[in-house]
């Protein structure tokens, strides 16, 4: 009783908080502006632009699905996990909120204690290592960025002799040297490359979505992925122009690497949690593509891609976790023919799947196609190394082929065929699960059909 | 303009007070630990007070000398000076359980406050000298009263040999000095800094040197993890901020722009690097709380040494504002450990406490954070305005290797972290000790 009022106490603070954004959505883009220790060089600046409005909307939307999908599978210390919930919540909108580079990066590190106490409390069995390796990684990254941003800070204070670190007037500082610009470059892309993750720096997370609980995996997959892109978008971008034009090269080939090694991953495990979260990885890959090739139908492309993932894997890391909660297993092997017991899941996870494939009709295609297209494009219109282009541009495109291998492999593996154990007791999803599902599903189709609507407010994306 | 000799020395005047009421207890045959707690807080209070008045009486950034130029009194100094009150002054609320006489303990607080308060307006050699031996003397007594006696001699012992050396040596260079330069104010060394005889700059560093023995930079730190080990909790505290606190400003009056004169810059950046890198991998191998916080304020003294690469004007506020984050933290902290651990300061007693005692442990979760400079604990604020003045000085590259360095203090502190909330079993003891 006192538990199950905790969850519908916090899923109603969630679900008022979505319908306060609802309320105002039409009045976007807008600023607000509070000032807070400004002699500090600090603000409570906050705006809501193209580059943050859909993934606010993500996390909004997703965290109450979050909080009804911890029903089931947590326990124990029920109000603790929601409030971490909540904090998180609060953590990861100021992120995408703050237009300063030190009041989003207090939220940006802060984000991670929730996290390390959702995963160390209420993980699997090495949840503690899980812990440990996304805490350093993701650590490591974010204070070489703090000095970055403060270097930039103090580059505005030298040149203008005022203290701000506010994004508006340290974009001013964008004439330094490339050689300085590039080391800056480096460490932010260092910590949102972590976060992304980008291979070589992706370790960290097959690990910790295995060990978190469904609900850990859901905010991890869905949300806090995207604020490594939206910090790529709004801040590395535009802050170091000249940087980004002398590496762009390395950096496409690097994400185009990292899809297809992603993919390639996924392909080879037998955990479902470990396929769905190296297919995480092949999906940024495909999205980084689109964020470096650059140019609006790339860059809108991206940001289609990252709230269909976010819906998408959300969705799937909710199904595996419907699975896990009623046969305790998570390998491919030990699940057969489910779809004759087990329509109704069996139908979400397939759409769920074609959305991660890229199945027209869904969101997936529409983003897919974007940055294919205009990968392709960039390819065709660069002057030198053309070919290399284009090879860039194919290792993207085989790694969306690969999704569509490795996921149907699941969906056939887990759903078709043999039934392995035929007297077991099979119980469909209940109605709070199917309530989940539809949202997502609803949301998927409804971009996938209606892409005008969403493409129509990301205009504002250079 | 203040210059009856009584007014300057004020605050002074009122510790020195205390220092007579508290024997009187003594001839009362008084034990009550409230009475000295609150004769101490009202003697503190009182001190606090008389700054604030002579800090309202000044004017700008005038300088008045007593005692022929032994003492002196400005604002800066008497901003300096309440601060280190402040910080002083909770230590009451902390109580002490170890001595048999509460208005011991006191008594030798507050003649260990009274030498800091004569440190940090020391004019000359002299009053250095005399305000670094009042602090430090008492001490050896409040070390020797460690809840574990025999830890607690070894601790005494140790603090007072070492100490005893670095003292002498300290004395030393300040007899070279006063040979390089032939006077004893601080202010004739400071204005002959250009022309420095062999003999000034050898004896200038002996008490670099032994500034930095006893402020526990690395690899200057060996005593302190064992002194810290004996003695009780909020002596640690003592150690690690009263002390530091008063010593840093002697160090900042003795090098007053040295770094540049002399191109210690070097120096001083390897030994501050040496001490992050060094007090925050340490700190992860230790058993004991105490130990651990050692390594911890060795890590923060390498943050502190960072602050005087910066102009002479802007070194004294950040420290001052390093310290009002740090210490609240690392009271708050200690209130903590001594509520759940009590006497015994084995780490292994904090696991799985988070679960037991979720809001005494709350102190220490908030602690660590701060400690581990993780957003928003005052902790982070301090690195912060730290590293923004280090990288607006031209240097970069420390700060990032800075960052590194309090990276790998993560790892330590997220240790006990885990250990207090993420560990399910409580630690059991397998033998009666």
């Amino acid at each position: 009783m006192h538990n199950n009022f905790i969850r519908y106490f916090t899923f109603f603070i969630q679900l008022s908080l979505l319908a306060f954004f609802l309320l105002i959505w039409k009045e976007l883009p807008f600023t607000l502006s509070i000032p807070f220790a400004s002699s500090w060089g600090l603000s409570l600046n906050l705006a809501f632009d193209a580059y943050n409005e859909y993934l606010i909307f993500l996390t909004l939307l997703l965290f109450p699905l979050v909080t009804l999908a911890s029903f089931s599978s947590i326990k124990d210390r029920v109000s603790l996990f929601h409030l971490m919930l909540l904090l998180s919540e609060i953590l990861i909108l100021g992120t995408f909120l703050f237009q300063n580079l030190v009041t989003f990066y207090i939220c940006w590190e802060a984000s991670i204690i929730p996290m390390f106490f959702i995963i160390g409390l209420w993980g699997g069995q090495k949840r503690i290592e899980a812990t440990y390796k996304f805490l350093l990684y993701t650590s490591l990254g974010t204070l070489l960025m703090l000095s970055a941003i403060l270097y930039l800070g103090v580059t505005y204070y030298q040149t203008y002799g005022t203290l701000s670190f506010e994004l508006r007037d340290l974009l001013l500082t964008n004439k330094l040297p490339v050689i300085t610009q590039s080391y800056l470059m480096a460490a932010f892309l260092l910590a949102f490359m972590i976060k992304i993750p980008i291979p070589p720096f992706h370790t960290w997370l097959p690990l910790a979505h295995v060990e978190a609980p469904t609900p850990g995996s859901m905010i991890l997959a869905g949300i806090l992925l995207k604020m490594g892109v939206y910090g790529v978008m709004k801040f590395t971008l535009p802050l170091f122009p000249q940087a980004f034009e002398t590496w762009r090269f390395a950096l496409i080939a690097l994400a185009s690497v990292g899809a297809v090694y992603g993919s390639l991953l996924a392909w080879v495990q037998d955990d479902l949690k470990k396929v769905i979260a190296y297919s995480s990885i092949g999906h940024m890959g495909l999205l980084m593509v689109g964020v470096f090739v650059g140019g609006e139908i790339a860059r809108s492309g991206a940001m289609v891609h990252a709230v269909g993932h976010g819906l998408a894997s959300a969705g799937l890391f909710f199904a595996v976790g419907m699975l896990y909660d009623r046969y305790h297993s998570r390998t491919l092997d030990s699940y057969g023919g489910l779809a004759r017991k087990l329509p109704v899941l069996t139908t979400f996870f397939i759409l769920l799947t074609l959305s991660a494939i890229g199945f027209p009709g869904t969101i997936g295609f529409t983003a897919e196609f974007l940055i294919l297209t205009s990968s392709f494009q960039w390819a065709y219109h660069l002057v030198e190394q053309q070919s290399f282009g284009f090879a860039l541009a194919l290792l993207a495109l085989s790694g969306v082929l690969l999704s569509a291998i490795y996921m149907l492999r699941v969906v056939a593996r887990v759903f078709w065929g043999q039934l392995k154990s035929p007297e077991a007791h099979y119980q469909d999803a209940t109605g709070r699960e199917k309530f989940i599902l539809i949202v997502l599903t609803l949301f998927i189709l409804f971009w996938g059909l209606f892409p005008h609507a969403m493409l129509e407010t990301l205009k504002g994306l250079v | 303009m203040i210059n009856d000799l009584f007014q300057t020395s004020l605050p002074e005047s009122l510790l020195a007070l205390g220092l007579i009421l508290f024997p009187l207890f003594e001839i009362f045959k008084s034990t009550s630990q409230k009475l000295a707690t609150f004769v101490w807080s009202i003697m503190v209070t009182l001190a606090l007070g008389a700054c604030f008045y002579l800090l309202s009486t000044m004017k700008g950034a005038e300088l008045c000398q007593a005692y022929s130029g032994h003492f002196l009194v400005s604002a800066d100094l008497l901003k300096i000076k309440i601060i280190f009150l402040l910080l002083t002054l909770p230590l009451g609320l902390l109580g002490e359980k170890y001595f048999m006489n509460p208005h011991k303990y006191y008594l030798l607080l507050l003649s260990s406050v009274y030498g800091g308060m004569l440190l940090i307006s020391a004019g000359t050699f002299l009053t250095l000298f005399m305000g670094l031996e009042l602090m430090n003397i008492p001490l050896y007594a409040l070390i020797l009263n460690g809840p574990k006696k025999s830890k607690a001699y070894e601790a005494s012992m140790k603090y007072l040999f070492i100490d005893g050396i670095v003292t002498a040596s300290f004395l030393m260079g300040l007899a070279l000095l006063y040979y390089g330069t032939g006077s004893i104010a601080l202010s004739q060394w400071v204005s002959n800094q250009g022309s420095l005889t062999v003999h000034a700059q050898f004896g200038y560093f002996v008490v670099f040197l032994s500034l930095l023995t006893k402020l526990t930079v690395a690899p200057f730190h060996f005593w302190g993890p064992d002194v810290n080990e004996g003695s009780s909790l909020r002596i640690v505290y003592v150690l690690s901020i009263l002390t530091k606190f008063a010593l840093l400003f002697v160090l900042w009056k003795v090098t007053f722009g040295m770094f540049n004169e002399l191109r210690g810059q070097g120096l001083l950046i390897g030994l501050s690097l040496i001490s992050i890198f060094w007090g925050n991998i340490a700190a992860y191998k230790q058993q004991s709380i105490k130990r651990f916080l050692a390594y911890s304020s060795v890590a923060q003294i390498g943050y502190l040494l960072l602050v005087f690469l910066l102009p002479q004007n802007e070194q004294m506020n950040l420290t001052l504002l390093y310290f009002a984050l740090y210490a609240p933290v690392l009271l708050l902290f200690i209130w903590g450990v001594e509520k759940i651990c009590g006497t015994n300061d084995l780490l292994q007693n904090l696991e799985a406490q988070g679960r037991a005692k979720v809001l005494l442990s709350l102190p220490l979760l908030i602690g660590l954070l701060s400690f581990a400079g993780v957003p928003p604990f005052p902790g982070f604020f301090a690195k912060l305005a730290v590293m923004f003045s280090v990288i607006k000085a031209g240097y970069p590259v420390v700060a990032v290797l800075a960052f590194i360095g309090s990276y790998f203090g993560i790892y330590a502190y997220f240790r006990l972290i885990v250990s207090l909330y993420l560990n399910s079993q409580p630690f059991q003891k397998t033998c009666k000790n």
